[in-house]
């Protein structure tokens, strides 16, 4: 095997949900996310000890193959962000989810709180923004 | 045998759903995505109680299609009837989540209590 085919792998592991991420990941649709198309998966694991929202790259794709990550914290988005979709205007509005969500999140990657607890206390953009 | 990216991605994926939820005593089960070999099924802890952190353990799981039991169920005659119940009424959106055509958010929300 070529390193670049290493690498292909490698960098599809970073992108992905693997099966270990797959553990203890909600998944939300734009019922949840109140941003329309945009499914996000929250929980799983940390990228290098950080914890961070995944993004799907396609409008309503819950097949968690093609996404990137946001670090919660900085906002720095990890993976390769699909411009046409996820756009900058939509990128915004994704992170101010993220600000108003953030101690849900961070509780949730933690295990510190159910999915239930999680999906009735998220708010939605589009009440954020009422 | 190969399996498809597909299939490798949603090996294992599985919600843990508290009794609040459910409405199943203590009990706690976990939903997930279609398991390529084993078909729909819900897995069930045979620990009570169980707390958000708890990993793997004592559990069995349930098949959805006839209701078959694989590995050992230590709840009462009582408990597993109630859980019997709970698939019987929420079996169509722990399929539709099974097979990803609707999210952690909406199976949630849709799942009701017995």
């Amino acid at each position: 095997m070529s390193i670049r085919k290493y690498n292909e792998f490698y960098n599809y592991k970073i992108q992905s949900l693997t099966s270990i991420d797959k553990h203890n990941i909600a998944s939300i649709s734009d019922n949840g996310t109140g941003i329309e198309g945009v499914i996000v998966w929250i929980g799983g694991s940390k990228i290098d000890g950080n914890i961070v929202l995944r993004v799907s790259n396609k409008p309503e794709d819950l097949s968690g193959v093609d996404l990137f990550s946001i670090n919660v914290d900085n906002f720095r988005i990890i993976g390769s962000r699909n411009k046409s979709f996820i756009t900058d205007g939509l990128l915004e509005d994704i992170i101010s989810f993220i600000v108003v969500n953030k101690t849900l999140i961070i509780k949730f990657t933690n295990e510190e709180i159910f999915v239930d607890e999680l999906v009735d206390k998220l708010l939605p953009y589009s009440i954020i923004h009422i | 045998m190969f399996i498809t990216l597909r299939e490798f991605n949603i090996l294992n994926e599985m919600s843990n759903i508290p009794p609040s939820k459910t409405g199943l005593g203590d009990v706690v089960i976990w939903i997930g995505e279609k398991n390529p070999r084993h078909g729909h099924r819900i897995k069930v802890s045979n620990i009570r109680r169980k707390g958000v952190r708890d990993k793997g353990g004592d559990d069995f799981s349930i098949r959805l299609n006839d209701l078959k039991i694989d590995g050992i169920c230590k709840l009462s005659k009582n408990e597993l009837n109630l859980i019997y119940d709970f698939i019987k009424i929420n079996k169509s959106i722990i399929i539709n989540y099974s097979n990803g055509i609707i999210s952690t958010f909406d199976m949630i929300n849709n799942i009701k209590r017995v």
